[in-house]
């Protein structure tokens, strides 16, 4: 069964090789060393002329990657840690975004930039930090997540070669070694799948054979999996039921199926790894909100990371990044609420 | 840091030290460019390794590292050793004139890194890294020190290395509570 990391790295070899106008940029990105995670691994061995090792100049090669679009080739880059993504910024929100719009859609700007995001390793404030939520609200500006229960091969695949607009494509570390569909998984849950869009495949998540759910729980990436566990120990220790929606394209965000879970259960709970002020649940909770007709009402919270930078030491970095247990606390405080 | 220095007037001077990697990164030209134009006291140490995490100088860098510093009036030296007794010789006169005229200088040691640059990322061939182990400047040093010199410099190195080690081990676990209290100390407004 492959992993995540297997699946990405496939999407790449398979870009390339159904579309020569696929180039590939990033840091150490060469065999036999290829990236820092591997997604890279083997394409610089099969494409030599298309993959190009950079120096470290984040913001050169994200506004290279943007003149090699305009100029008609669907360009790659890999930024080694998300935490790096400050350094493309200014080249993302002032030029790529802009331009199908400064110039009255006469062009289009195809990139896309893959980035490893997110903590538990030990790694520290300047390299375990999810920033994409800086990203999300980007006019322009796609931001796409891949988890274990989607298809992130075609995933990506669709973000590279059908896909016109600049686009985010966030990989949290912990998700590369998680396999695909795990057969127990199926057996403790009824995963549905609904492929919305080429970007957006929306996977809804319940327990096998569970009453109505009490609680809706939003999230994406990575946190999917640590939800799930929580969801199976909320309904085999308290028997309280959660459906899950876990879009990949967080922004701009379809809320309908968030929407459409929230009228059977009119509470709702967002997971995300990021620091949780102004993050990704801000926005769900925001649109819920404003989508939900006024006559019904519906209960809310967030759950991310405490505003902190990311210690290094493992107690403070638990501490701060939300746990299996957070998840279920939260749900459970939810869950009680009328 | 240095800008903070000048302006308070005491004379000291900042030493940055950068990587050859560090130099692809753009706002080194920028702070390359003001250090010089704003009269600062910054010495720019480049330690010049010739691998970039795992990508070799040849990949990485064009042109000369004296002429990056001296586009923007910085002077700048460079040395292939790792000698620590000449790099003092060098750096010496470096940091007096830092010091007296209040203008940065730059500093280029061609060197080499013998170990990878983090866990598992080591793709180096493994003939070039022995070929520069002879470089290596703790043996280097060890050839110009007599035998009890050298047995006291290494007690000494050892001694604080395993204070150190011993301190990290004892200590407890940091208390993760303490950090939520400075965390809601932040909110107070």
């Amino acid at each position: 069964m492959s992993t995540v990391l297997q699946a990405l790295n496939e999407g790449m070899h398979e870009a390339m090789a159904r579309d020569e106008r696929v180039v590939f940029l990033g840091e150490d990105i060469l065999d036999p060393y290829g990236g820092a995670f591997k997604v890279a691994k083997g394409l610089s061995t099969r494409y030599p002329d298309r993959v190009m090792t950079t120096p470290i100049s984040e913001g050169a090669i994200t506004g290279i990657a943007t003149g090699l679009a305009l100029r008609g080739m669907l360009p790659v880059v890999e930024i080694m840690f998300g935490d790096f993504l400050s350094l493309t910024f200014d080249q993302l929100l002032n030029h790529a975004c802009k331009f199908r719009w400064m110039y009255n859609g006469q062009v289009r700007v195809p990139i896309v930039v893959r980035t490893p995001m997110g903590g538990r390793r030990g790694y520290g404030p300047t390299h375990s930090q999810s920033t994409e939520k800086h990203f999300m609200g980007v006019p322009g500006l796609r931001v796409v997540a891949p988890n274990a229960l989607c298809d992130p091969k075609q995933l990506l695949i669709n973000a590279i070669l059908s896909n016109e607009e600049p686009t985010l494509f966030v990989e949290h570390k912990l998700l590369y070694l998680c396999r695909l569909e795990q057969t127990a998984k199926s057996q403790q849950f009824e995963i549905t799948h609904s492929n919305s869009s080429l970007l957006n495949q929306l996977v809804s998540v319940q327990i096998a054979g569970a009453a109505i759910a009490d609680v809706t729980i939003a999230t994406y990436g990575y946190m999917a999996e640590l939800v799930l566990e929580a969801i199976w120990r909320l309904a085999t220790e308290q028997e309280v039921f959660a459906e899950v929606i876990v879009p990949t394209c967080l922004s701009p965000l379809d809320i309908t199926p968030i929407l459409n879970s929230i009228r059977r259960t009119g509470r709702l709970l967002t997971v995300e790894e990021g620091a949780v002020s102004l993050g990704w649940g801000s926005e769900v909770l925001s649109l819920v909100a404003e989508g939900i007709p006024q006559a019904s009402r519906f209960a809310g919270r967030r759950l991310g990371a405490r505003d902190l930078p990311i210690p290094t030491s493992r107690p403070l970095e638990n501490a701060v990044l939300p746990s299996v247990q957070d998840i279920f606390d939260a749900a459970m405080r939810l869950a009680a609420t009328k | 840091m240095a800008l903070a220095e000048k302006r308070k007037g005491c004379g000291a001077i900042i030493a940055v030290f950068l990587g050859d990697g560090t130099l692809g990164e753009g706002v080194v030209y920028e702070s390359l460019n003001i250090a010089s134009l704003w009269s600062l006291p910054v010495v720019f140490v480049v330690e010049n390794n010739r691998y970039a995490q795992t990508t070799p100088l040849a990949l990485n860098f064009a042109g000369d590292f004296c002429l990056r510093f001296k586009a923007f009036g910085i002077e700048a030296r460079e040395i292939d050793t790792t000698d620590v007794t000449v790099i003092r010789e060098a750096a010496e006169p470096i940091v007096t004139a830092v010091r007296n005229a209040g203008r940065p200088q730059a500093l280029i040691l061609h060197t080499y890194r013998l170990v990878p640059h983090s866990k598992g990322d080591e793709v180096r061939d493994s003939a070039e890294i022995e070929r520069y182990r002879q470089f290596d400047p703790i043996r280097v040093l060890r050839s110009k020190l007599s035998d009890a010199e050298y047995e006291d410099a290494l007690a000494a190195a050892l001694s604080e290395v395993n204070e150190a080690f011993a301190q990290a081990e004892g200590d407890p676990w940091p208390d993760p509570a303490a950090l939520l209290n400075a965390r809601e100390e932040l909110l107070k407004l």
